[in-house]
């Protein structure tokens, strides 16, 4: 049933597509499959509003997601993220030279599997969130030194621009996107998707080829309280400042081999850090120093001041086929690390294989293979501290790990469909599946079959 | 009759001066006429080049874009081919592209939008630089910086290259300074 369910919303997303794609033809102004966007160029509008300073964007992402085998229970889901954008140049609209102010917002539909089927840290999407109307980025932004920098000051994603590796952003796993180790240790998720927070970025290329970039975030995306920080933020619009310390991100990096005719960054290396100033519990010890799972435990975790942690990014191009841009084998690499006495993850390695235009007439398509490893911290001490104290057997926390097989089809150039294949190891790092299975059992390694369908009009 | 005679003289001597002044006058002429400018004389055809090539272009594409471009100039005294081969032409006009370091940043890709792709839609700065060859003789250069998204549908890409040949070609631009002896009348950039 799952499967069948999963292919039916399979062919509801792409006859929803094919059926829109002929809606819009009616004020076709270019072949339809030839547009950069789905809607065209609106008899014009469009482009007279871009030469104006002001640029509509809109995406919507939708996809079916199934789990045949695996996680806590099998199902199959649909979600959809519509994502609309306004940018304004204000140096066309008011004369303020190299200004710019962008907003966008989401409408989040449907729910994810990760958290109703599969149970693991790793979500298995980049747009799997509660389902709701919120606002997101909202930044001005003032470019000076020609350009070579720039400053961006209001509500603001990490993801926007931190931790990002070219290659792997393809993959529909949202720890290739965001990694793991920020969603999962740093307060409500820290400014990742879905949320962005109050903040201010700096930026600036002093030389060809070498950006510097470092940001000051709201600590805690979400006010506090009991229940999920994103009921707790619904709309995106609480504007906290100061909440839960600040977060400080800083990242070096580096172009080391650019394609000639089009400029493209086909290789590089990124070196970043960050520390957060809010105090952070500690997940095996309590105040006295014992361990949280002894009798003797006053149950008040220890507190650390601060967190921190480092992280390396390596994209680089293997192979470039003769006299193309970009197609060709890539490969990434991310390693992540912060301190195993009051993170979850203590360690994330994802590395993956990219190949784009694999088949004759299919230039722009991208087949790839990830990985990635969550290692657990402390935690993973807790659960044995439980085993002896409570002489129950139960799961002892080690690692999640995911594995994805994705092929990313350009069918137009407003038009991409994923068909997407996952393996979840240890999900949840190895916990145990909720009642009423017995608490000896892990959650078992799950399958993931989906489709994603992302549109750009 | 003397001044009859004095008349007939002059009259006499008139045609030999006449006729030395126009012989001074050709051979000048024709000194002159070797150094003039195409713009006195018929319409010159220059070969456009370019080595390096520029975001949301293939080659042929670029060379295409940049003649018609340059022919938006309105330019009567030249005309603008694209060459065959880099740097056969005697008479050539070559453009270089070169993206400055960019610090303006991005955002969120729901669409995974490729990287190519994504660079070729951001307004970026850019400095172009156009030298000017003759006979195969390096003659001037203009250079100039501009912010632009690239690819064909850009207007400002357009407008640049079109201001560019005004400044490198123009009746005030660089080539006719050096004409008159003269730095050109508008700044390189």
């Amino acid at each position: 049933m799952p499967f069948l369910r999963g292919a039916l919303s399979a062919v509801v997303i792409v006859a929803g597509a094919i059926l829109g794609s002929f809606g819009g033809a009616a004020a076709a102004d270019e072949a339809l499959f030839e547009r950069d966007r789905f809607s065209g160029d609106w008899g014009g509008v469009r482009k007279e509003g871009q030469d104006a300073g002001i640029d509509f964007g809109a995406n919507y992402v939708a996809e079916t997601l199934s789990n045949p085998s695996g996680g806590f229970k099998q199902t199959t889901i649909y979600q959809g993220l519509l994502d609309v954008s306004l940018t304004l140049d204000l140096g066309k609209l008011l004369d303020w030279p190299d200004a710019s102010f962008y907003i966008d917002g989401y409408q989040i539909s449907g729910r994810g599997l990760s958290r109703n089927g599969i149970g693991n840290l790793l979500a298995v999407s980049t747009i799997e969130a509660l389902a709701s109307t919120r606002l997101h980025d909202m930044w001005f932004q003032q470019e000076f030194l020609d350009h070579r920098a720039s400053l961006r000051v209001g509500q603001i994603a990490l993801d926007d621009e931190f931790y990002i590796s070219q290659y792997s952003a393809g993959f529909i796993n949202s720890t290739f996107g965001c990694p793991d180790i920020f969603s999962t240790d740093l307060p409500s998720g820290g400014p990742c998707y879905p949320f962005a927070t109050p903040g201010a970025r700096f930026r600036a290329a002093p030389i060809a080829n070498f950006t510097v970039s470092a940001a000051a975030f709201n600590g805690d995306p979400a006010p506090p309280g009991p229940g999920d920080p994103q009921v707790r933020n619904a709309s995106g619009t609480n504007f906290l400042i100061g909440q839960g310390g600040w977060f400080t991100i800083a990242e070096l990096a580096y172009v080391f081999d650019e394609e000639p005719v089009s400029s493209s960054h086909l290789s590089g290396i990124k070196l970043g850090g960050w520390y957060h100033t809010a105090a952070f519990a500690d997940p095996r010890r309590d105040t006295l120093g014992l361990s949280l799972a002894s009798p003797a435990s006053n149950g008040i975790p220890a507190s650390h001041s601060g967190n921190f942690g480092a992280y390396l990014i390596v994209d680089k191009m293997l192979w470039r086929r003769p006299e193309t841009a970009t197609q060709g084998l890539a490969a990434f690499l991310r390693v992540g690390g912060a301190p195993a006495d009051r993170n979850l993850i203590s360690l994330e390695v994802d590395a993956g294989l990219t190949f784009k235009g694999l088949f004759p007439n299919r230039e722009l398509d991208v087949l790839g293979a990830g990985v990635s490893y969550g290692r657990i911290g402390f935690a993973r001490r807790l659960d044995r501290d439980q085993v002896l104290f409570t002489g129950i057997d139960r799961p002892v926390r080690d690692y999640e790990a995911v594995l994805e097989l994705n092929y990313s089809a350009r069918i137009a150039p407003w038009w991409v469909l994923e068909p997407d294949l996952q393996l979840v190891f240890h999900p949840g790092g190895f916990t145990s599946a909720p009642p009423p299975a017995p608490v000896s059992q892990p959650i078992p390694n799950a399958l993931v079959l989906g489709l994603r369908s992302a549109i750009t009009f | 009759m003397i001044g009859l005679d004095r008349h007939q003289e002059n009259s006499r001597r008139t045609p030999a001066w006449r006729r030395s002044a126009r012989i001074v006058g050709l051979v000048l002429l024709a000194i002159l006429a070797s150094f003039t400018t195409p713009s006195a004389a018929a319409s010159v055809t220059l070969k456009v080049e370019s080595e390096e090539g520029l975001p949301g272009f293939h080659r042929v594409d670029l060379l295409r874009f940049l003649v018609t471009q340059m022919a938006a100039a309105g330019l009567a005294d030249w005309r603008f081919e694209p060459a065959d081969n880099n740097g056969s032409a005697l008479d050539r006009v070559e453009w270089g592209f070169k993206l400055n370091p960019y610090a303006g940043g991005e955002v969120r890709n729901l669409t995974h939008t490729l990287v190519y792709e994504r660079q070729y839609g951001v307004r970026r700065p850019i400095t172009i630089e156009v030298r000017l060859y003759l006979n195969g003789q390096y003659q001037t250069l203009v250079e100039k910086q501009a912010i632009i998204r690239g690819g064909p549908d850009d207007p400002e890409l357009a407008s640049v290259v079109a201001t560019v040949t005004q400044s490198l070609l123009g009746p005030t631009g660089a080539y006719r300074a050096i004409d008159v002896g003269q730095r050109p009348t508008q700044p390189a950039r």
